[in-house]
């Protein structure tokens, strides 16, 4: 009988057309990702090292990832609703009947359609195949085709997440008789799979998060996430006991689940838990049967006015709208996704570094990223249920006789799911409150959460909305629907992928990929929010074009089929129709336009109008130029314009011993510059995009100098598009922005070699001046305060602005920023021996959660470096707040740090062990630039970083050590090691030695891996010994100009200093990148008979060379000679092994600690301990790289 | 107050021609039509009550062109179609607001009234909390009234609304649509003759998308008087006697022996007159057809 049944059922799939819709969709759009993966629609160059195949056994089952959603939206309808069809054509009555057994006809039903959705996933594979074979295709990223590794996904995930999931949503639909119960069984898994995903990842449980992934993606990324190109495009999948148990976990719980449904499934007419018929008539009197009554009905008034049928609409979107919240499938999805929200929010730190308070802005920041697309999903759902809802319940023909025209049910049907959509957004304004009161933090944003909620929010989803009815009206099958729509929305973001770039064309998307309208304590949306608007108008009239076209299309009665359909459509067209057509097509093709204009439109920037290539200018690239000696600036900055001009003058000397007569000007992008004074600057003799070289009226002899006068002005602002770094409030202006150049500038981003002579006559951030004199007149609108380097000689206010004049009384660096906005200063000042340096912090008059750890961190960063390496060199600190929109990182100029906003409302706990006070450790670090950047100031060239950012985050290490202690220092070395692991995963491993990065596409090399290498030198040298070879290599170049210092400079003194048995530590940590793999093995404790235990422990030791491609090798070009079996690199470390016992409390207690120097891969060490150990490590402090860290230690 | 239907006709995408040059006029009264299943009736009422439309043909009622103004014609239009569901786990009181709102009962209080009232008259009010997708089939069916009933309707269309009634729904029921069709045009459609005898003042008997016969009840009573015979026979008979005489309908009696009716203008052999039923009005209306079309 089970193969009867089966093979009738799967002949009734193959006979409906969507099986066929959905198979070919699938199957494209495999074809187009994979294509899309090839490269078909991007030019990419093949010079950057390997690349990463297409169709790799990784890349396939990323692939394959991307279609969760959509086979798990199969699952309802094909599995689920094999059984349904049953109960909804009320088939089940009569087929219960028949001579078949629950077995036979349940297993049937499961097995047919868990076989059609196997073979529609099949396509999947199949598109992927046919994509890497396309002639479209990059062949450089298309590997070897294998059958095998299309086996392992099918039979490894594919096949048992259908089997298993299916037979969930399967269970779950034969008990509830209901396919709707089976589309929130897939809402609950996808929920319960983030939330999972959240925490394990929170608590750092990765393996836990490995094993209970519903999908088994995790327990890949388990193994692979530390792939580099070569081993992603050769290797096949692992197949590791956490992969396996992850699938047999997942298919056990869904066969009991199964097991569950079919056991309790019974025969009967209705189901197990819930009945439709309401519990039957409980005094079901039948009375005065044949008597006649007349029919005398009491008067009403019939009202067929157009406001009557405005009113209709609102009150029958209002009996749809409670349809829809009192459904318990609705009901289900809000409670589950409110309690989504409110654990997004409960986490929220993943974005930063460092956790934030619950500010507004950060509520609104994190449950709309996923909580709108529960929004969305719902739109798609209930558009189809409430438009179908007539029609399923069989009471389309009595609603259809009745005098209320087609526009009035059309719009009462929108009208209810925007009735919906801002009951389910108002959820994450309750949590969102929630959340703050919870955090006892009570500065509620009400007019932000109502407008980014009900303005920015709603309006995308009212366009989805609009959408959504249209197509749930075209399409009278509501699965298809609902599967178009979410093919759609996913769609439209990547066309890109198929060469589509002119955003007019992508359904509600906003202005530009990249866009995103974050809100800001300081400058709220900032020029963003007009696009937005202008956007979302432009859409809105969109969705509204289609909203006409679903009322041309709307199902009134029996129309026949689609060509009926549309011939009634064009009927349609009446006169006032017709005209409500023309205006809305005539408004939309209007701003379509106005956008398309806006964005074409703005002042032409004048670097526009020069053509030329840079390139042509290389020639001149030694032309010798005079240096920058003075500068002197008249700042003008307009808040409320968002732009700014400055008139300045440079006094130009010339150094050099031959006579100037042509001068080159570089300026800076997206800004006009022109000179002043044309008497200096006669005329142009050539020209580039952004170089102009002039003769000079009078040639520059040697020592003689001249002034250089110029005006800059932001590229207007349009409507569209904001050309300047002004912000209403909080700007952050950095001369890179706006001040020219003299001299040739190259377009290389690389830098060169350190050995490079001629690269060491300029420091890192400039190229025309060694120190200068920087004086400014800033001006700002009269409720700011305008902040630059130098002190503060006057303020004063005219003509309703505000100036202020600055001058630095000592040389300073070519290098400098312009703050402004309403702020709020707090002071201190720091003593130290004879001097007081004035410490200010100009802050968001609200933001003052932080002021107090700030203070302490700029004490602590001056307190160390002045202790260690030398004065600060300033009267004044200054810490100045910039707008988030700007950025969420600080920089360090003199005597001034611009900090980010997100700083500002950071939330630092350091109460529990792992917390980390990166505020604290940063502001040091920031600090520590006026020595390391400021006072050794190093040459442009590869390494400088080591000299800048290694040594800054070194203080910022070491402060965060004296501070919080050594289990603080400990959390942040690991996070600090961890970011740089992951992030060197992340460019494949490709990686220059420290003393040779360029510091730009790699920062992780220089902050992360850079200050782990000095602290770890800190730590074998000690602290005062190793700042001492500090303080001599800064006392060395201290202030010193051309030619400026370099990491080899650094790397001499280093060798000089240190020790013949910790040399390989310089050569390993700074020549080469050699990484550790270690571990602990085994420990075995026993008690002896005086009290002590002794531990005998097992511990491996292996250093590997990774290369510059991320190559594991074992030889390096100290040690070229190595036999391979070895494994590992000669040893000769140093490597701390660490026994901790328990204390009372559950804390560890450190009693045993020492360096043992290592010679061999395999080891065994036998300690005497005072207590019972509960915990073995080797390098928990992290003083050595190491790959990998789970076996790092041991707990006993 | 009058209905008139001219040359209309309608074809189905699959070929079907549901209604075929149809032309038909009624006045106030009850307004029945007969007919086998298939013949049309329901694509007649879906096209009267503007649910589809004829490809070509007219429609008037009153002075409303149905075809070209149906929202003139939906204001005083009472349609229940043959089989219709409502929306699940709705109350009665639910569903007729709903009801009333769409059929332009802007006032709520005027909607409450008007719901009590059609509720009494169809004696739902005890169960007017419940849901009605779990009501029986006669309490739906008095249901679908009391929502024909709430925009006072002057066309009002039936489609075979008392099959699957038990004996007392049925009577009440047609009481209902008598009293409202004493001022109405009330047409309904059904294969039950009884019903048409007790109620209507008028019928047609429709096949193939054309109207075979149109007249009052009586009237066609009277024109086959005398012309009706009956005969006992026994089953073995049965095959020879439809050879030879012109049956129109035979039927079992408790002793299995069977009662044959027979159309013919003299008595037979055996044959004995009897009382001319609709029955038979609408048997001999089908077999004309028959008859001409071989």
């Amino acid at each position: 009988m089970l193969s009867v049944i089966y093979f009738y059922e799967l002949k009734y799939w193959l006979k409906q057309p969507t099986t066929y819709i959905y198979a070919f969709i699938f199957l494209a759009l495999a074809t187009g990702l994979m294509t899309g993966f090839a490269g078909s629609f991007d030019e990419i160059s093949t010079a950057n090292g390997p690349l990463k195949w297409a169709n790799s056994p990784i890349n396939i089952h990323k692939i394959f990832g991307l279609f969760k959603e959509l086979i798990l939206f199969l699952l309802p309808v094909i599995i689920g609703h094999s059984v349904y069809r049953d109960f909804k054509s009320e088939m089940h009555s009569v087929l219960y009947t028949y001579p078949f057994s629950k077995a036979s006809y349940l297993f049937a039903k499961w097995l047919s359609s868990t076989t059609i959705v196997i073979l529609l996933t099949s396509m999947i594979g199949l598109g992927c195949m046919i994509g890497s074979i396309l002639p479209s295709v990059n062949p450089g990223l298309i590997g070897p085709t294998l059958l095998s590794v299309y086996l392992h996904e099918y039979l490894v995930y594919l096949i048992p997440n259908v089997l298993g999931f299916g037979a969930i949503i399967f269970a779950v639909v034969i008990l509830t008789r209901s396919v709707y119960s089976g589309f929130v069984a897939v809402f609950v898994l996808v929920a319960l799979e983030q939330i999972s995903t959240r925490i394990f990842v929170s608590l750092n449980l990765l393996d836990l998060l490995a094993l209970f992934d519903p999908f088994g993606q995790m327990a890949v990324q388990y193994y692979t996430h530390l792939w580099t190109v070569v081993e992603q495009n050769t290797s096949s999948l692992p197949l590791r006991s956490l992969i396996i148990y992850n699938r047999i976990f997942w298919l056990m719980l869904s066969a009991s689940i199964f097991y569950f449904g079919y056991s309790r499934f019974q025969f009967s007419h209705s189901g197990s838990i819930f009945s439709w018929r309401k519990s039957p008539r409980s005094k079901s009197r039948k009375s005065t049967f044949g008597s006649i009554s007349k029919i005398a009905l009491p008067r009403a008034n019939y009202q067929f006015s157009f406001i009557d049928h405005l009113k209709s609409c609102w009150k029958l979107s209002q009996i749809d709208f409670l349809y829809i919240i009192k459904n318990g499938t609705f009901m289900t999805v809000l409670v589950v996704g409110f309690l989504l929200v409110l654990f997004t929010l409960a986490q929220m730190n993943p974005q930063y570094a460092t956790k934030l308070l619950p500010v507004s802005w950060l509520m609104l920041l994190f449950p709309t990223f996923f909580f709108l697309m529960v929004v969305h999903l719902l739109t798609f759902l209930y558009a189809g249920i409430l438009i179908q809802r007539a029609r399923n319940s069989k009471m389309n023909q009595l609603v259809d006789v009745t005098a209320t025209p087609n526009w009035v049910l059309l719009i009462s049907k929108v009208l209810a799911i925007i009735k919906m959509q801002i009951v389910l957004l108002s959820l994450i304004m309750i949590a969102g409150v929630l959340i703050q009161t919870i955090n006892g933090f009570f500065e509620y944003n009400l007019g932000l959460y109502l407008f980014h909620l009900f303005v920015i929010n709603l309006t995308a989803c009212v366009i989805w909305a609009f959408l959504a009815i249209f197509i749930q009206t075209l399409v009278t099958n509501m699965y298809i629907g609902l599967f178009l729509l979410i093919l759609a929305a996913a769609g439209f973001g990547e066309l890109h992928l198929l060469g589509i770039e002119t955003d007019l064309l992508k359904f509600n998307q906003n202005p530009d990929p990249g866009f995103i309208l974050s809100y800001s304590d300081m400058s709220g949306y900032g020029a963003g929010l007009v696009p937005y608007l202008l956007y979302k108008t432009y859409w809105t009239l969109c969705g509204l074009l289609l909203i006409f076209g679903a009322w041309t299309l709307w199902i009134r009665g029996f129309p026949g089929n689609f060509l009926a359909r549309l011939s009634i459509a064009y009927n349609r067209f009446n006169r006032n129709s017709s005209l409500v057509f023309a205006l809305l097509a005539a408004a939309f093709i209007s701003m379509g336009y106005i956008i398309h204009a806006g964005q074409e439109s703005g002042e032409t920037d004048l670097s526009l109008t020069r053509t030329a290539s840079n390139d042509s200018f290389e020639k001149y690239a030694s032309l010798t130029q005079p240096r920058v000696t003075d500068v002197y600036l008249d700042m003008h900055i307009y808040p409320e314009k968002r732009s700014f001009k400055v008139v300045g003058k440079y006094t130009l000397v010339n150094l050099s011993n031959i006579s100037i007569d042509t001068l080159i000007i570089n300026y800076r992008s997206d800004v006009n510059t022109t000179c002043v004074d044309q008497s200096t600057v006669l005329m142009t003799l050539d020209e580039t995009k952004n170089m102009e070289l002039f003769r000079l009226a009078t040639p520059l002899q040697p020592g003689d100098s001249m002034i250089f006068e110029f005006e800059v002005k932001n590229v207007s602002n349009t409507l569209f598009k904001k050309n300047s770094p002004i912000e209403q409030n909080g700007t952050f202006l950095t001369s890179h922005m706006f001040a020219p150049g003299i001299g040739y500038k190259s377009d290389d981003l690389d830098m060169p070699h350190p050995t490079d002579s001629l690269a060491r006559q300029n420091m890192y951030r400039s190229q025309d001046a060694d120190f200068i004199n920087f004086e400014t007149i800033v001006s700002t609108s009269a409720d700011q305060i305008a902040i630059a380097p130098g002190y503060l000689q006057k303020d004063w206010i005219k003509d309703g602005r505000r100036y202020f004049h600055y001058q630095s009384t000592s040389p300073v660096t070519n290098d400098y920023v312009f703050n402004s906005g309403t702020y709020a200063v707090a002071k201190e000042t720091w003593l130290h021996g004879k001097d007081s340096v004035a410490l200010e912090i100009y802050h968001h008059p609200s933001h003052t959660y932080n002021l107090d750890r700030m203070m302490r961190g700029l004490k602590a960063g001056l307190e160390y470096n002045s202790k260690y390496f030398a004065p600060y060199q300033h009267k004044q600190a200054r810490i100045v707040e910039f707008a988030r929109s700007l950025g969420n990182y600080g920089q360090s100029y003199a005597n001034t740090l611009p900090l980010s906003e997100v700083s500002f409302v950071a939330d630092v706990h350091t109460d529990q062990v792992g917390n980390i006070d990166k505020l604290y450790g940063g502001i040091a670090h920031e600090i520590a630039h006026q020595w390391w950047g400021h006072q050794a100031i190093p040459a442009g060239t590869r390494g400088y970083a080591l000299i800048t950012e290694s040594m800054s985050e070194y203080v910022a290490l070491q402060v965060t050590k004296h501070e919080y202690g050594l289990s603080m220092l400990e959390a942040y070395t690991e996070q600090s090691l961890r970011t740089y692991l992951k992030q060197r995963a992340k460019v494949n491993g490709k990686e220059s030695p420290l003393i040779y990065n360029n510091g730009q596409d790699e920062a992780h090399v220089p902050y992360q891996k850079g200050s782990l290498a000095l602290y770890a030198l800190s730590e074998y040298l000690g602290e005062n010994h190793f700042n001492q070879i500090l303080r001599k290599y800064l006392h060395q170049v201290r202030f010193k100009s051309a030619p400026y210092t370099t990491s080899i400079d650094f790397l001499k003194v280093l060798k000089n200093e240190i020790p013949d048995s910790l040399q390989y530590l310089v050569s390993d940590l700074f020549e080469e990148v050699v990484l550790y793999d270690n571990s602990i093995e085994e420990v075995k404790v026993t008690a002896l008979d005086d009290g002590t235990f002794e531990a005998t422990v097992d511990f491996k030791v292996s250093k590997y060379n990774s290369g510059a491609q991320g190559i594991r090798t074992y030889q390096t070009t100290a040690a070229p000679k190595v036999a391979d079996e070895v494994m590992t690199l000669p040893l000769a470390d140093y490597i701390e092994i660490v026994a901790y016992s328990s204390e009372e409390n559950g804390n560890l207690k450190i009693i045993h600690r020492k360096k043992y120097k290592i010679s061999e891969t395999e080891n065994k060490l036998t300690l005497t301990l005072s207590q019972r150990p509960s915990r073995v490590a080797i390098d928990p402090e992290h003083l050595l790289l190491d790959a990998n860290l789970k076996d790092n230690f041991k707990s006993l | 107050m009058s209905l008139s239907i001219s040359n209309l006709s309608k074809t189905y995408a699959n070929g079907v021609h549901a209604i075929d040059q149809l032309n038909l006029d009624m006045g106030a009264g009850m307004f029945a039509l007969l007919g086998p299943n298939g013949a049309g009736k329901s694509s007649l009422m879906r096209t009267i009550a503007t649910l589809q439309l004829p490809d070509t043909g007219e429609i008037s009622f009153n002075d409303i062109d149905v075809l070209s103004d149906p929202m003139k014609l939906r204001k005083v239009l009472g349609y229940l179609p043959q089989e219709f569901g409502v929306y699940p786990k709705e109350s009665a009181n639910n569903l007729l607001d709903y009801f009333a709102i769409l059929k332009g009962v802007s006032s709520s209080k005027e909607r409450r009234i008007l719901i009590e009232k059609v509720l009494e008259l169809t004696n739902l009010t005890d169960v007017r909390k419940k849901h009605v997708s779990g009501y029986s089939g006669g309490m739906k069916q008095r249901f679908g009234i009391a929502q024909m009933l709430l925009n006072d309707p002057k066309l009002i269309i039936v489609d075979e609304p008392t099959s699957g009634l038990d004996p007392a729904e049925r009577t009440r029921f047609l009481n209902i649509l008598r009293e409202i069709g004493t001022e109405n045009t009330v047409i309904f459609s059904t294969h039950i003759v009884d019903d048409v005898k007790e109620i209507c003042n008028d019928m047609a008997i429709i096949n193939g998308g054309q109207v075979l016969k149109h007249d009052t009840p009586t009237n066609c009573l009277d024109e086959i008087k005398g012309l009706i015979w009956l005969k006992q026979i026994s089953r073995a008979e049965l095959e020879e006697s439809e050879a030879t005489y012109n049956v129109l309908s035979s039927n079992y009696n408790t002793d299995h022996s069977i009662n044959l009716r027979v159309h013919a203008s003299e008595p037979s052999e055996g044959f004995e007159p009897t009382t001319p039923q609709l029955d038979d009005v609408y048997f001999i209306a089908l077999q004309n057809v028959n008859n001409t079309h071989n």
